[in-house]
């Protein structure tokens, strides 16, 4: 049977950092993405925002979300927001754990997908995300960009693009 | 990644009368397996039961957390007769839901069988759900149903509904 996860591209942040991290001109031959993002703001953002062909528009998620301490949920209609990031207020080194799960991209439906996102901190507050997300666009995803809230993602910050396949 | 995640089975829903998803005959050649779903029922009913080789019995219990966009609830159950997702959140009526459910090892015949539902939707809520179904047996096959929980009559998965199970493999 044939291999089904595949890499598809990957971004390793060099020297200075990165505005954004960018996947362009993404196959249209897998049924689903799965991006592994572990990512750090070189300034004080927590969250980091994801355009969809260059799209920041038709965004809506469903979000819950704690911080050590208390635990809130809430509903969002924009493209900001989607996952959290390290910052450089939290412990040094340190750097955050996000999964996107986008499936049927290339349909002409609206595309749903899920984020888990969180950072952690030697201090009392870190951050978990799980998020229920929709880009209500008919276009397939041929491009992804992941956007930091504050500032610009770190050196060492990486991300691996994948591509699933149910054929 | 190294060639080690294989698709075994999937399944669209094509037709409007599909109360059951069902996964048979699972390979055993794999170390852990994964579903993916997008999917939507036709009714806003919640607990979506999964059960593991046609075991109707109470040997289940569940633990879970969701956020509903308003507020956070934390719960679970046991001795009931399946696992849960979507469970006091709704299941959307479009598409617009998830559902990734990771059941670890789940060939062995030395343990009960634990498994981790991740599922959602923009439009209800986002939850985790954790459980347990009480059996040594290896899994063989999985039901997945359209949980008519809080509303009356049959709810059915939507048409173009889509599963796909997975096969992981450490070897």
């Amino acid at each position: 049977m044939a291999n089904t996860y595949k890499l598809i591209s990957s971004v390793t942040v060099g020297v200075g950092g990165t505005a954004n991290i960018e996947f362009t001109n993404i196959p249209q031959t897998y049924t689903d993405l799965q991006i592994l993002l572990s990512g750090r703001d070189t300034g004080n953002g927590d969250w980091f925002s994801i355009n969809f062909n260059n799209s920041s528009s038709n965004f809506t998620a469903r979000q819950f979300f704690t911080n050590g301490s208390a635990a809130y949920s809430y509903v969002k209609s924009d493209a900001n927001e989607q996952g959290v990031n390290n910052n450089t207020s939290t412990t040094a080194n340190t750097f955050s754990n996000t999964s996107i799960y986008i499936t049927n991209y290339t349909s002409s439906g609206n595309k749903s997908y899920s984020i888990d996102s969180i950072t952690e901190n030697n201090a009392s507050t870190a951050y978990q995300v799980l998020s229920s997300l929709l880009w209500s666009n008919s276009n397939a995803i041929s491009n992804i960009k992941i956007i930091p809230s504050g500032s610009i993602f770190a050196q060492y910050s990486t991300a691996y693009l994948y591509g699933i396949s149910n054929a | 990644m190294a060639s080690t995640y294989e698709k075994i089975q999937s399944s669209i829903v094509s037709n409007g009368t599909t109360i059951t998803v069902d996964f048979t005959n699972i390979s055993q050649a794999y170390t852990d397996i994964i579903i993916v779903g997008n999917l939507g029922c036709t009714k806003h009913s919640n607990r979506a039961p999964i059960r593991i080789n046609n075991d109707t019995g109470s040997s289940y219990s569940t633990t879970y957390l969701r956020g509903n966009g308003s507020s956070v609830l934390a719960s679970g159950d046991s001795n009931i007769t399946s696992g849960f997702m979507f469970d006091n959140i709704a299941i959307p009526t479009s598409l617009n839901g998830n559902c990734i459910l990771i059941f670890n090892n789940y060939s062995d015949t030395n343990t009960y069988k634990t498994f981790l539902c991740r599922h959602g939707s923009t439009s209800q809520g986002t939850a985790v759900s954790v459980n347990t179904w009480r059996s040594t047996s290896a899994i063989s096959s999985i039901q997945i149903v359209a949980g008519s929980g809080g509303e009356p009559g049959t709810n059915y998965w939507l048409v173009d509904s889509t599963f796909t199970l997975y096969g992981i493999l450490k070897a």
